[in-house]
């Protein structure tokens, strides 16, 4: 392994003086993303483009450092986390959109684009991209496509999987190619798909062409209160079972109404047992349709109240209670912490009644606020790490939660990724020939002890995932 | 290679202290999530985790914990933020930015050498010139003389203060001064029609000399709203800029004269014209929390503190008849979006003007690299800011730049000058004020 | 390799079928030494660990509707019939999801969804016969990949047995399920080439509540694309968008179906719209109203409903893939736009003998078309069809699109690459190749690049 100053110094040589970074003070701050966990970079280089990424990778691999692509840093589970004092590879000046072609209705951006940049700069052409990640006004597509993002629209209209149709990505060996492109569909292996979702330990992503959507004209947002979770639960069964798919389909409990209450003042009535959010767009007589239709069945299955909303200002005003839910919540105990594991929607009554006892069980308070409409639950378990009883029956709740979730039918994380937080846990889910099967990948792409290395695949230390937080990224729609 | 130090052991002394110390309640809200990154214009300029706010605060912390020494090098980092608080909009966790690096400049003044060419800038600034409203005035007055004199053209046009950075920035941005300055001597203003109340507006420091017909206007608009207007005597500059650079004991003695003068003349509201300057005043009760003899009046004072814009839509103001005739683009200064959260009143109000057609910039809101001193003291990254900013606003095809805050002001109109650019740079009173005169003026 | 027919591998020879049904499991005029018909997942991995033992190629077979694609195989000598793989069909129609053994075929899983007013909105030629593993590992679909993508959209997890026996899975039944690598996207399409999809889960959707399908005549493929796109653009959100040449109608319906005339010359676009009945008249009004706009004749707007409609798009869907099944046929891929560029290099190439009259359908919105030459092709004109093609090919790819045969005689494909591929990737997939079927024995040859 090159020593850092010869490293640096050869990295300097392509990007410039200014962009590799390896004072204290520059290290400390990419020692982190957006979860628990922390551990320092070796040295900081951002390349200002493609050509330069390709040189950075190839010097960083003849030099023997592995090495880290890193978005926004806003991820939850510790994907760019760089282990092993690995180079922190910073795609945030890669941030231009390069083409937006209405006509096909795709556009080609860099890979340190915000999410949200995207649908802004198309929305002139009444189009949009449609995966919504909680954090989409920061958070950046190649980061979105290091762990196949989703967010609450991705109900109706999926992951960023379905909506991203080519990369341009360097390889561990320095070479750049385009897998997938422009075309719906290329021939061969779906190198694309694999790549997506793979937490950057197969490529580092230079160019991705995105597939945009038409703007719905007409969205409704309805707000139905429940007495008792187990009405809404039934709701959200009722809802899909009815033959549609609303665009968002929220739920919040009792404990995290009373979280929001005072601090939102979303209008939640104080008896509410649980608040379901739906939301429908596209054609309006399709919304008029299916709004009446949410209504009734909420109503059917026991709402005690349902409000609606169709312009702009009010729709924000039912999210309310919605987005500020983590942030109030994160004022009941000094810690909490937060799962993403998903189970079949039709098990959600189950599994809420499960994390109750499991609550009850540890005795600490657990609260949900979560995309019910597909299932994937966000059981917040509040605690004291000042007491370390606490903190013990905290990780212990949380490892039977996830245990709960995969014996549901369902999964460790809906939408967060394994990362560092829940590699420990995967053979809960996988079976070893499982995990062999996809430890195949890096090999493949000749990635393996490279590119993020530690990653997603156990390595038979103490589970990190319940590590405590004091207060963990209080928006919302995780 | 790495050292672990920086993450966990404290190994060094804690710098941070006192009561003037950010707070570790304060510090440890932020959870990192990392969703202001692409509100901070720093961040967007560079892409670097460092000049960004979640990275600041990171270095705060480590600091404070000990992790880390307070170097210069991380010193800078601080320095180059704009502490123009548009990360606190966007912070989900209520992280309140504002006050973290207020604090953590005030404990780098006490615990760091700077250099001294800094120190005296400042010493200066803020202990000989802001504080005295009439040795501002005079100093203005001189330059005023420099400029009439034509010296201004010889200076510039030899580049005379080349090797002085500081002066050549202070130079390039300063515009034409006006005849007349707006000094504040205790006068009262008659409200036309029937009076509905009095107000004491806020001349400030710089805003009543440099851009003294648009305070006239301030007056003119409140009284043809049917205010009475007071200026009251005693008041100073409001020690924005000292808490912004960390002299939050400077900040402080202003803030108690000021307070002093207006709860003396008794006033239904306090009027502030200039963003930067309401959004210190609303604070007046924290800075001031901790002082038994004017906690209780400083919160009083700042429950009756209004941005002027916010007043009259509130009022409802009188909707100007006469029509304008142009079209106008809105930048909103940070201290009136992020700090006070007002966006939509400069709007309304310019959106009443008849003939004003109001187009939006991509990023109305994000900073002009004007910050206080900022513009001064970080001219490399105020210019790139500025420029971004004068592109967005000519890719409107607007003819008037409108805001509302002396220090975006200058920045604006320096740079439109500089460039030759067909825009000119206004306060929305201004343009209400026009369209008021105009009716006025108007037959019949 | 020798191989005799008469070595079974040591295999439970109830799973063995007789040597005389060998004829109907050729590809491009191979033949099996064996045919083994496996009757669980167990039996699977039992008869793949056999074969990777012996170094035995085998080629997966579902309902055998798509052999035709890909290259002629390297060795060929097991035949693993994968349609008695009937289990599990476990559909849960409140999580909109269903878990599917391989053997079973696309109508029998839409049969038992659509009594749950559901289906799998996945439509490739021939569902009675195409088996979801099939379908699965050859990225089948049809026209309704506009509204709802492609079969690795509609998938959440799937199950394989690797060359050596090895049982893995990937994903779950979950709708949404980041917890590892994606696999079942990397199966999807691969050809069986990394292993025998064996289970496969899917999310499903509900049957819209009215259907409706518009049809529009052209006197221009401009005309009839611009329009198509256009309702796209309108947010009208179609479930189908399909352009038809006049001559593409013989391959597409019994001619017992009374729509369209078929004298007409000129582009038809047919469209199908499915939602809540308002939201369909709508659509109905707005896309005819587009459809005028782009140059349909003011009389060219039918609509057909109810079983006609059904009926219609089943022989759209099917076709080129019905009996007599056309000998050549090609997929061109290119951005949804460049469909009248792509529309006139088929016709323009069409010039050379036996290649005229060819057949040809557009997905219009995914920028996919379809051509089919009936007529025969003599053995004496092969090496000028190949030539026009690989010319076809190469204006094709300065469109920046890609151009694969779906079925052509042998001796074509000696002459022409059946696949169409960026050379600068091959690389990466016979490494990944290497890394799932390091002896090759999963369908050698077929794949890319000689994958």
């Amino acid at each position: 392994m090159q020593a850092p100053s010869a490293l640096a110094h050869a990295l300097r040589r392509i990007v410039g003086e200014k962009y590799v970074l390896t004072t204290p003070e520059a290290l400390l701050v990419y020692a982190y993303d957006g979860s628990v966990d922390r551990s320092l970079p070796g040295l900081v280089v951002l390349p200002g483009s493609a050509e330069e990424t390709v040189q950075v990778v190839r010097t960083v691999r003849e030099a023997g450092w592995p090495l880290v692509p890193r978005g926004a840093g806003t991820g939850l589970s510790g994907g760019a986390v760089p282990l092993q004092g690995a180079v922190v590879l910073s795609l945030a000046r890669l941030n231009r959109i390069l083409e937006i072609d209405p006509d096909n209705m795709r556009a080609v951006v860099e890979p340190g684009v915000a999410n949200l940049d995207i649908s802004k700069a198309v929305q002139p052409y009444g189009l949009y991209y449609a995966p919504d990640p909680s954090s989409q006004k920061a958070c950046t597509i190649g980061g979105n496509i290091a762990e196949n993002a989703g967010g609450p629209h991705c109900l109706a209209y999926g992951v960023t999987t379905n909506h991203v149709l080519g990369l341009e990505v360097v390889l561990a060996n320095g070479s750049r190619v385009w897998l997938g492109g422009k075309l719906q569909e290329e021939g061969g292996y779906d190198l694309r798909g694999i790549v997506i979702g793979s937490e950057g330990m197969l490529a580092v992503v230079t160019k991705i062409v995105v597939r945009l959507l038409p703007l719905p004209e007409a969205v409704k947002t309805l707000l139905a209160v429940f007495r008792e979770i187990d009405q809404a639960s039934s709701a959200v069964s009722a809802i899909i079972a009815s033959g549609m798919v609303p665009s968002a389909l929220e739920m919040l409990d009792r404990l995290t109404i009373e979280a929001v209450e005072p601090a939102v003042h979303a209008g939640y009535p104080k008896e509410a047992g649980a608040v379901l959010l739906v939301e429908v767009d596209g054609l309006r007589e399709a919304v008029e349709v299916q709004g009446a239709q949410v209504e009734a069945i909420c109503r059917e299955m026991g709402a005690v109240e349902v409000r609606s909303a169709e312009n702009p200002q009010e729709r924000e005003r039912l999210w309310a209670g919605r987005k500020g839910a983590l942030g109030a919540l994160g004022r009941l105990a000094p810690n909490y912490l937060l799962l993403d594991g998903v189970v079949p929607r039709t098990r959600i009554v189950e599994a809420l009644r499960r994390i109750r006892a499991i609550s009850e069980y540890y005795r600490l308070p657990i609260a949900n606020v979560f995309h019910a409409g597909d299932g994937n639950l966000h059981p917040c378990i509040l605690f004291d790490e000042r007491d370390a009883d606490q903190l013990r029956r905290a990780k212990e709740a949380g490892g039977a939660i996830l245990k709960m979730c995969v014996e549901l039918g369902g999964a460790l994380s809906g939408e967060h990724g394994v990362g560092l937080e829940k590699q420990e846990y995967m053979p809960l889910y996988f079976t070893p020939e499982d995990l062999q099967a996809m430890a195949k990948l890096p090999q493949a792409f000749g990635s393996a002890d490279f590119l993020n290395p530690g990653k997603v695949f156990p390595q038979g230390k103490v589970p990190t995932a319940f590590r405590p937080t004091t207060r963990l990224p209080a928006d919302a729609i995780i | 290679m790495t050292q672990p130090s920086l993450l966990q052991r404290p190994t060094l002394d804690k710098p941070f202290a006192g009561p003037d110390a950010p707070e570790e309640k304060d510090l440890y809200t932020c959870v990192h999530c990392g969703l202001c990154l692409t509100s901070c214009p720093t961040y967007l300029e560079t892409g670097l985790e460092t000049e960004s706010p979640r990275g600041r605060i990171a270095l705060m912390r480590a600091v404070y914990e000990g992790r880390l020494p307070l170097s210069p090098q991380v010193v800078r980092h601080w320095d180059l933020c704009l502490a123009c608080r548009a990360c606190e909009a966007a912070c989900p966790s209520a992280v309140p930015y504002g006050r973290l690096i207020e604090r953590t400049r005030a404990q780098v003044r006490r615990r760091l050498q700077r250099p001294l060419r800094l120190r005296l800038a400042e010493a200066v600034v803020f202990d000989h010139l802001l504080p005295f409203p009439s040795r501002l005035r005079t100093g203005m007055g001189l330059l005023r003389l420099y400029q009439r004199m034509g010296v201004q053209g010889v200076v510039r046009a030899v580049r005379l203060l080349r090797p002085f950075p500081t002066l050549a920035s202070m130079d390039s941005l300063m515009p034409r001064l006006p005849d007349h300055f707006f000094t504040a001597r205790g006068q009262v203003y008659t409200p036309r029609g029937t009076p509905r109340g009095r107000v004491a507006l806020l001349s400030g420091c710089v805003m009543p000399l440099v851009h003294a017909p648009t305070m006239r206007a301030c007056v003119r608009v409140l009284t043809h709203n049917g205010f009475e207007v007071v200026v009251p005597r005693e008041q100073v500059c409001c020690g924005a800029l000292h808490i912004h650079a960390g002299r939050l004991d400077g900040g402080r003695a202003l803030a108690r004269q000021n307070i002093n003068a207006f709860l003396g003349c008794q006033p239904d509201a306090i009027i502030v014209a200039s963003a930067g300057c309401g959004s210190a005043m609303k604070e007046y009760a924290h800075l001031l929390k901790d002082d038994p003899a004017y906690a209780d009046k400083a919160h009083a004072f700042s429950q009756m503190v209004r941005d002027i814009h916010e007043f009259l839509v509130a009022l409802p103001f009188t909707p100007p008849q006469a029509p304008l005739n142009i079209t106008v683009t809105y930048q909103d200064p940070c201290h009136l979006a992020h700090a006070q959260r007002i966006t939509q009143a400069p709007r309304r109000i310019l959106q009443s003007i008849p003939g004003v057609r109001l187009v939006e910039m991509h990023n109305p809101s994000r900073c002009c690299g004007a910050a206080g001193s900022y513009q001064i003291l970080q001219r490399e990254m105020a210019e790139r800011l500025g420029q971004a900013k004068l592109e967005d606003a000519l890719s409107t095809g607007a003819q008037v730049l409108a805001t509302a805050n002396p220090g975006c002001a200058l920045q604006l109109e320096a740079g439109a000058r500089k460039r030759g650019l067909p825009l000119r740079v206004a306060y929305v009173i201004d343009l209400l004020d026009e369209a008021y005169r105009r009716e006025a003026s108007a037959p019949g | 390799m020798s191989f005799a027919p008469s070595h079974t591998l040591g295999l439970d020879p109830a799973l063995l079928l007789p040597p005389e049904r060998r004829g109907a499991y050729a590809v491009d005029g191979l033949l099996p030494s064996l045919v083994v018909r496996p009757r669980s997942v167990e039996e699977v991995s039992t008869v793949l660990a056999a074969a990777f033992q012996e170094g035995a190629s085998l080629v997966p077979w579902g309902g055998g509707t798509r052999m035709a694609l890909g290259a002629v195989p390297r060795s060929y000598h097991l035949a693993l019939d994968m349609t008695a793989i009937a289990e599990p069909l476990e559909h849960s129609p409140a999580n909109l999801t269903v878990r599917v053994g391989a053997g079973i075929t696309l109508e029998h899983l839409q049969k038992t969804l659509r009594a749950h007013g559901q289906f799998l909105p996945i439509d490739p030629p021939l569902p009675t016969r195409a088996t979801i593993g099939g379908i699965m590992a050859s990225s089948a679909y049809g026209p309704l990949c506009a509204g709802y993508g492609l079969p690795r959209d509609m998938v959440i997890g799937i199950a394989v047995v690797h060359a050596n026996g090895t049982r893995t899975k990937s994903g779950g039944q979950v709708v949404k399920n980041v917890t590892g690598f994606e696999m079942h996207r990397l199966y999807t399409g691969s050809l069986g080439t990394l292993g025998v999809i064996v289970e496969v889960a899917f999310k499903v959707a509900p049957l819209p509540k009215e259907e409706c399908t518009l049809l529009a005549l052209f006197p221009s493929a401009e005309g009839a694309l611009g329009a198509g796109l256009a309702v796209v653009r309108a947010g009208l959100s179609p479930m189908a968008v399909e352009v038809l040449t006049a001559s593409a109608w013989p391959l597409v319906y019994a001619p017992t179906l009374p729509l369209p005339p078929k004298d007409k010359r000129g582009y038809w676009l047919l469209l199908r719209f499915g939602g809540p009945p308002p939201a369909v008249a709508r659509q109905e009004r707005d896309a005819l109203a587009l459809c005028q706009r782009y140059g349909a004749g003011e009389d060219a707007g039918e609509v057909a409903r109810g079983e006609e409609a059904r009926a219609l798009w089943r022989g759209v869907a099917d076709f080129g893939w019905r009996e007599p099944q056309p000998p050549l046929g090609v997929r061109i891929s290119c951005l949804p736009r460049q469909g009248v560029q792509a529309l006139a290099l088929l016709e323009e190439v069409s010039s050379v003998p036996p290649l005229v009259n060819p057949a040809i359908a557009l997905h219009a919105s995914a920028g996919v078309l379809r051509a089919f030459w009936s007529g025969g092709i003599p053995q004496d004109a092969i090496p000028e069809v190949s030539n026009a093609l690989r010319t076809l090919r190469e204006r094709v790819h300065a469109l920046g699109g890609r151009m694969v045969l779906e079925r052509a005689p042998r001796p074509l494909k000696d002459l022409i690459d059946p696949w169409d591929v960026s050379a600068e990737t091959l690389g990466l997939q016979r490494s990944l190749k290497a890394q799932f079927d390091p002896k090759g024995v999963l369908n050698p040859g077929r794949f890319v690049g000689g994958i």
